[in-house]
């Protein structure tokens, strides 16, 4: 009962995703990954980490080799629950023939979108993703930013419950990202499911709920920004004339460690309180505190000790394993 | 229903953006317009409103109504429709599937609640329907032709839209088949024509045994007819001679010496009694000899039959197999073309008398009428039935589509 509860809450809850290409490459050896309703989760993970295969076949693009898994309550794969599902693939490629407000209605069409919906929505989708002056002209002739906001507005003609977004922000300006951030707020709002697959992590820093970062396809972590970065936290003290006048201790009466670089001092603890000996003691030696601010590891810091390895220290090598 | 009209929409859409498809629209619309610029009246061919003189075009031995349709079959459907505009519709198709299997465009469509067969098949069929449009105008525009200028309104015409979009499916799921695979447009175009020409020369061999099996079979049936009648006239000289051995047989009489005395006139007399019994037997001895002769040549002929059956059946095994593009097409011709009627104005008067072939007796081969030759060949293709024809063709579509959509099915995008 209580799994059937927590399943009625994921929008996507899948166990041992598994795909072996021809040639014996493992793109997903087993992806455990969980997204609940109403979330904004990132997937991230470097080149050939099986982002994209992993997206593709929750889309049906590509069979798996192993799914045990569900999306919006029903199995991957089953072709009925695309319709609720909005997708934006990677390097997508709109027929040249079609103007961007034939796109919507082709691409909402095959979602089975009823006619008077579609003329409905698409002016409002075309003027949210800032295209409406463009509807009548050939896709042939837009920008790439232009398409990828054309692509977002196909993703949303069916108003769909879950949206999967494969490197959205690809080639879009700085006030066309943050259009899109918007959206996806937006959609959060109203109780929708987004996930993203993306480089750009300061980007999904700003929007995600949750986060799992894959390599060489497994999950190598999963969970919301805070929970990643639990036990990681610290302070950071700027002062002036810290030098030789000054002595610092290494470490704090508590236990935390000091670190020193420059005029920056490194207090390994999230709790303020227990920096304050050291800011009396610095201020008592005449030193000038400048700021002093807690700090936690980026997401890109959690992506870099995931993409790397721990006993030798050295980046992993991209791509899937053999 | 949303789903399949938006595909139809987007075929249309696909095809309305290549130029080539207006190319062949407009081209088929000259074509019509020559069309119907040609005619005929009593003394010969006519163009526009000029007449040239050309006795064996005019209505006396061509109805306006047949030349017409002959003009119909032969330039609209047998040049036109089957070749150029073949070669257009396959050129304007040819990249439907690789284009629509591209990375990009593919993981679109496929994210759609679409099963991955249907998808399939209603981008085949839309593709078929475009190319039905092209020829249903162009036939729309020959009724009219035929109807205003020859006098005849043929419904039965417009059977050139299905039998011309069947030929362009059974080439067309070639081309699907490849583009499928590879994903190529030049790949997808230059394999299926090649596939064509391959097509092309099966049928032609087929044709070309079966006119010689024919003239090789007619041939033997001639010698065999010669040999029997060989044989009555040596019995009836065997019988002869046997009967009446007397010197008046041969008509032939050794000349009597004018000198020589008593001796030499008995001499005389005994030679031409001789002579006479001489004479009957080598010219059976040369009969005899003429009957191995053709005998020898009548076995020669029945080899070489034997071999060319062989090979025709070889052939024909293999035309079985392939899709018959040449057959489906000429399949209008029986429909339309009235063979009986344009014979009977055609036919010589029954008053001429016809030259026997065979009245040489001492050539080894007979000779043949190659109109029997070509009436039996006629024949011969007018038995295959259209089950055969279009059964036979369809089968192997389905077989090349069903991989081509296996394919499709099963391929990760």
């Amino acid at each position: 009962m209580t799994t059937r509860t927590a399943t009625a809450d994921l929008a996507l809850d899948l166990r041992g995703v598994a795909k072996t290409y021809r040639g014996k490459v493992h793109a997903l050896r087993g992806i455990d990954m969980h997204v609940g309703k109403g979330e904004i989760f990132g997937l991230l993970g470097p080149n050939g980490a099986g982002k994209s295969t992993l997206v593709k076949i929750l889309m049906t693009v590509i069979s798996p080799t192993a799914c045990a898994g569900h999306m919006l309550g029903e199995p991957v794969g089953n072709k009925a629950t695309l319709s609720r599902v909005g997708y934006l693939p990677e390097h997508h490629r709109f027929p040249d023939y079609l103007t961007g407000g034939q796109v919507l209605d082709f691409f909402a069409s095959m979602a089975n979108v009823p006619r008077a919906e579609r003329r409905r929505r698409a002016p409002e989708l075309l003027e949210l993703v800032g295209m409406r002056e463009w509807a009548n002209k050939k896709v042939k002739g837009y920008s790439k930013g232009m398409r990828q906001r054309i692509g977002i507005a196909q993703a949303l003609m069916n108003d769909p419950d879950l949206v999967l977004l494969d490197e959205p922000t690809d080639g879009v300006d700085p006030v066309g990202r943050r259009d899109i951030r918007n959206i996806l707020v937006e959609m959060k709002q109203r109780g929708k499911t987004v996930l993203i697959n993306s480089h750009l992590l300061s980007e999904l820093e700003m929007v995600c709920d949750r986060v799992a970062i894959l390599v060489q396809g497994v999950v190598a972590s999963q969970g919301t920004i805070e929970s990643l970065t639990k036990g990681q936290e610290r302070y950071e003290i700027e002062a002036d004339s810290i030098g030789n006048a000054v002595v610092l201790p290494a470490a704090l009466p508590t236990g935390e460690s000091v670190f020193v670089k420059g005029s920056i001092l490194t207090v390994a603890t999230a709790d303020a309180q227990r920096v304050q000996p050291l800011i009396d003691s610095l201020r008592g030696q005449g030193a000038v505190i400048r700021s002093m601010k807690p700090m936690r590891p980026s997401l890109e810091d959690l992506f870099m000790q995931a993409v790397t390895d721990p006993s030798t220290g050295a980046t992993l090598k991209p791509g899937a394993s053999r | 229903m949303n789903q399949t009209f938006a595909l139809l929409l987007d075929a249309y859409r696909e095809l309305n953006a290549k130029r080539l498809f207006w190319f062949t629209l407009v081209i088929s619309g000259l074509v019509v317009a020559i069309f119907a610029m040609l005619g005929n009246n009593e003394r010969g061919l006519t163009v526009l409103w000029w007449t040239a003189e050309l006795p064996w075009l005019s209505t006396s031995i061509i109805p306006a109504e047949e030349f017409h349709k002959l003009f119909f079959v032969n330039l609209g459907l047998g040049m036109w429709l089957t070749w150029i505009a073949m070669i257009l519709a396959l050129v304007s198709t040819a990249s439907i599937f690789p284009d629509f299997l591209a990375g990009g465009a593919i993981e679109l469509t496929l994210s759609k609640p679409i099963g991955r067969l249907r998808l399939f098949v209603t981008k085949y069929v839309a593709a078929l329907l475009f190319v039905g449009l092209q020829v249903g105008i162009f036939t729309l525009a020959s009724f009219l032709v035929i109807g205003f200028r020859g006098g005849g309104w043929i419904p039965a015409i417009f059977l050139a839209v299905p039998i011309v979009v069947l030929v362009f499916s059974y080439l067309f799921s070639i081309s699907v088949l490849i583009g499928t695979l590879w994903r190529s447009t030049i790949a997808a175009l230059m394999l299926t024509l090649l596939a064509w020409g391959l097509i092309f020369i099966v049928n032609t061999s087929d044709l070309g045994l079966l006119t010689v099996r024919i003239g090789m079979e007619e041939r033997s049936a001639r010698q065999a007819e010669r040999i029997e009648n060989l044989k009555k006239t040596i019995a009836e000289t065997g019988a002869r001679t046997e009967s009446d051995p007397t010197p008046q047989a041969s008509g032939i009489e050794p000349e009597r010496p004018k000198e020589g005395g008593l001796l030499a006139g008995l001499k005389w007399a005994m030679k031409k009694t001789d002579g006479a019994s001489t004479s009957e037997e080598s010219k059976l001895k040369e009969q005899r000899e003429r009957l191995a002769r053709l005998e020898k040549r009548l076995a020669e002929m029945q080899g070489t039959a034997g071999k060319v059956r062989w090979w025709h059946g070889m052939v024909f095994g293999l035309k079985t197999a392939l899709p018959k593009t040449g057959e489906t097409t000429a399949l209008m011709e029986r429909y339309i073309v009235d063979y009986g009627k344009l014979e009977q104005y055609m036919a010589p008067p029954e008053d001429d008398e016809q030259p026997d072939l065979n009245a040489d007796v001492s050539a080894d081969d007979p000779r043949i009428d190659d109109n029997t030759v070509g009436r039996k060949m006629r024949g011969a293709i007018q038995a295959r039935t259209e089950w055969w024809i279009i059964g036979t063709s369809l089968a192997f579509e389905a077989f090349v589509l069903g991989i081509a959509a296996w394919v499709f099915c099963r391929r990760d995008f």
